[in-house]
C-alpha cells in the first residue's frame, strides 16, 4: 500500500469508527457491566477494528463488522472473568446487536432531542446527572454529594431518565411530524 | 417502553446499566429478555439512552475545561495553582495489590479547601483506595492529618496519621508516603521520609488499583480537589521497609 493509499484508507477508517462507535458503544455497555469494564473493552474493540480493518475492505457493513468484532472481545473480556458476571446467552448477544445497530440511523436526531430535553430539565436533576455521567461517580458518591442515600439516588435516577426518555421520545415525533 | 416489563423490572435494568450485579435478581429478567423482543427493545434504548447522556456530558465537561484554560491566562492569574475545575487526571496500572507503597512530592496552595484528595480509586468497597489530607485548620479539631482508606468501612480500614499537619507547613514541598504491608499487618505513613506512624491492618483486602484518580474528587458540595502541585507521585507494588522510604 503506497503512502498515498494507507493515508485515504485510515481517513475511510475514521470516518466509518466515528459513525459506528455509538452503537459499539451501546452494545459493549450493555453486554457489560459496570462502566470501567465496558470502557476497557470498547478500547480493546477499537484496537482490534483499526488493526483489522484491511479485512472490511469495502466498509459497507462496517457497523456489522465492528459489532462482529465486539462481541469476540466482549466473550474474551468474560472468558478472562472467568465467567463471573456472564449473564446473556450468545443468542441474546446476537439480538441485542441486531437491534443496536439498527438504531444507528436514528443517532443524530435522537442527540439533538436529548439535548433539547436536557436544557429542559430542573437544575437539581441536570446536576445529579452531571455527578453521576460527567466524572464517572458511583452511586455511593453522588449520594454523598446531594446527602441522600444510594437507593434513594437509583431511584431519582430512574425517574429522571424516563422523564428524559419520554420527552425525547415526543421529541422525535414531533420532529419528524 | 415495553410494557412487557413491571416498573420494577425496568429499574432493575438500570441498576444493571449502572454496574450492579445482584445476580439472583436478574435471573428471570434476563429470562423475559431471551423470550420477548419488546423487552430487549427497552434493554437497548435505554442503553442507548445512557450512552448519549454520557456523551452529552463528557462534551460539556470539554466545553467547561475549554473555557477555564482560555480564562487562566488573562481574568484568573492566580490559576497557575489550581486545576480547573472538571479536570480529571486518570491513571491505569496493575489491577490488584495485596501490598503496595504509594510516594508523592506535594506542595499546597495557601487558600487550599479542608481536604485535599492526593489520589483516589473511582469506584466504593473493599480494596479501592482513597488517600487525603483532611481537616486542614478546622476550628473544632485544630490541626489536619493524612489519612489512607482502602475500603468503604470507616472504622477499621481508616488508617490516619497521628502526627498534625499544619497548612503552614505544607506550603513548602514535602515527599509524604503510605506503606500498605499486610505482610506484617501494618499501614505505615511517612513525611519527609521519617515516620509519622503505623496503624494495624487487621482485615486487609487486595487493592484495586487499576484505576486511579489523581488529586480530583470531583464535587462541588465540598471542594476535595488538590489545589496546589504535586510531582513524583509513584506506586510500587511492594511494602517499602523504613530504610528504603528514608532513601527514596
Amino acid at each position: 500500500m503506497s503512502h498515498e493509499e494507507e493515508i485515504n484508507a485510515r481517513e475511510r477508517l475514521a470516518r466509518h469508527w466515528l459513525e459506528a462507535e455509538p452503537s459499539v458503544q451501546a452494545y459493549v455497555f450493555t453486554a457489560v457491566s459496570g462502566f470501567q469494564d465496558a470502557e476497557d473493552v470498547l478500547q480493546q474493540v477499537a484496537l482490534t477494528v483499526a488493526r483489522r480493518f484491511d479485512e472490511n475492505d469495502a466498509m459497507r457493513f462496517f457497523c456489522t463488522w465492528a459489532a462482529w468484532l465486539a462481541k469476540s472481545r466482549i466473550a474474551y473480556h468474560y472468558r478472562k472473568k472467568e465467567r463471573e458476571r456472564l449473564v446473556f446467552s450468545e443468542a441474546l448477544i446476537d439480538q441485542l446487536a441486531e437491534v443496536l445497530v439498527q438504531q444507528q440511523r436514528e443517532r443524530a436526531a435522537r442527540r439533538a432531542a436529548l439535548e433539547h430535553c436536557l436544557d429542559k430539565l430542573p437544575e437539581k436533576s441536570r446536576q445529579i446527572l452531571a455527578i453521576r455521567y460527567q466524572e464517572d461517580a458511583p452511586m455511593e458518591r453522588v449520594a454523598e454529594a446531594i446527602e441522600s442515600t444510594a437507593g434513594a439516588v437509583r431511584v431519582i435516577l430512574f425517574r429522571i431518565r424516563n422523564l428524559l426518555a419520554e420527552c425525547r421520545n415526543s421529541e422525535l415525533t414531533r420532529m419528524t411530524s | 417502553m415495553s410494557d412487557t416489563l413491571t416498573d420494577a423490572e425496568r429499574q432493575l435494568v438500570d441498576v444493571y446499566l449502572d454496574g450492579d450485579f445482584p445476580e439472583r435478581e436478574y435471573a428471570s429478567l434476563f429470562q423475559r429478555l431471551e423470550t420477548e423482543p419488546e423487552a430487549l427493545a427497552y434493554l437497548a434504548a435505554r442503553t442507548q439512552l445512557d450512552v448519549d447522556l454520557r456523551r452529552s456530558f463528557k462534551r460539556r465537561k470539554l466545553q467547561q475545561l475549554a473555557v477555564a484554560v482560555a480564562a487562566k491566562s488573562t481574568s484568573q492569574p492566580s490559576m497557575k495553582w489550581v486545576r480547573p475545575s472538571g479536570s480529571l487526571i486518570r491513571t491505569s496500572l496493575l489491577k490488584r495489590l495485596n501490598a503496595a507503597t504509594f510516594i508523592v512530592s506535594l506542595r499546597i496552595a495557601p487558600e487550599s479547601p479542608l481536604t485535599l484528595t492526593i489520589l483516589l480509586t473511582p469506584d466504593v468497597g473493599p480494596g479501592q483506595i482513597y488517600w487525603l489530607i483532611s481537616g486542614l485548620e478546622k476550628p473544632s479539631r485544630g490541626n489536619g492529618t493524612v489519612f489512607i482508606k482502602t475500603g468503604d468501612q470507616p472504622k477499621n480500614l481508616r488508617f490516619a496519621s497521628n502526627r498534625p499537619l499544619k497548612r503552614a507547613e505544607l506550603i513548602q514541598w514535602h515527599t509524604l508516603a503510605v506503606v500498605h504491608d499486610p505482610a506484617n499487618k501494618r499501614v505505615r505513613h511517612y513525611l519527609d521520609g521519617a515516620l509519622l506512624n503505623e496503624k494495624p491492618l487487621d482485615d486487609s483486602h487486595p487493592l484495586k488499583l487499576r484505576q486511579l484518580v489523581i488529586g480530583n474528587w470531583g464535587f462541588t458540595t465540598e471542594p476535595r480537589n488538590f489545589v496546589g502541585r504535586m510531582d513524583e507521585l509513584a506506586v510500587f507494588k511492594r511494602a517499602f521497609s523504613d530504610e528504603e522510604i528514608a532513601k527514596f
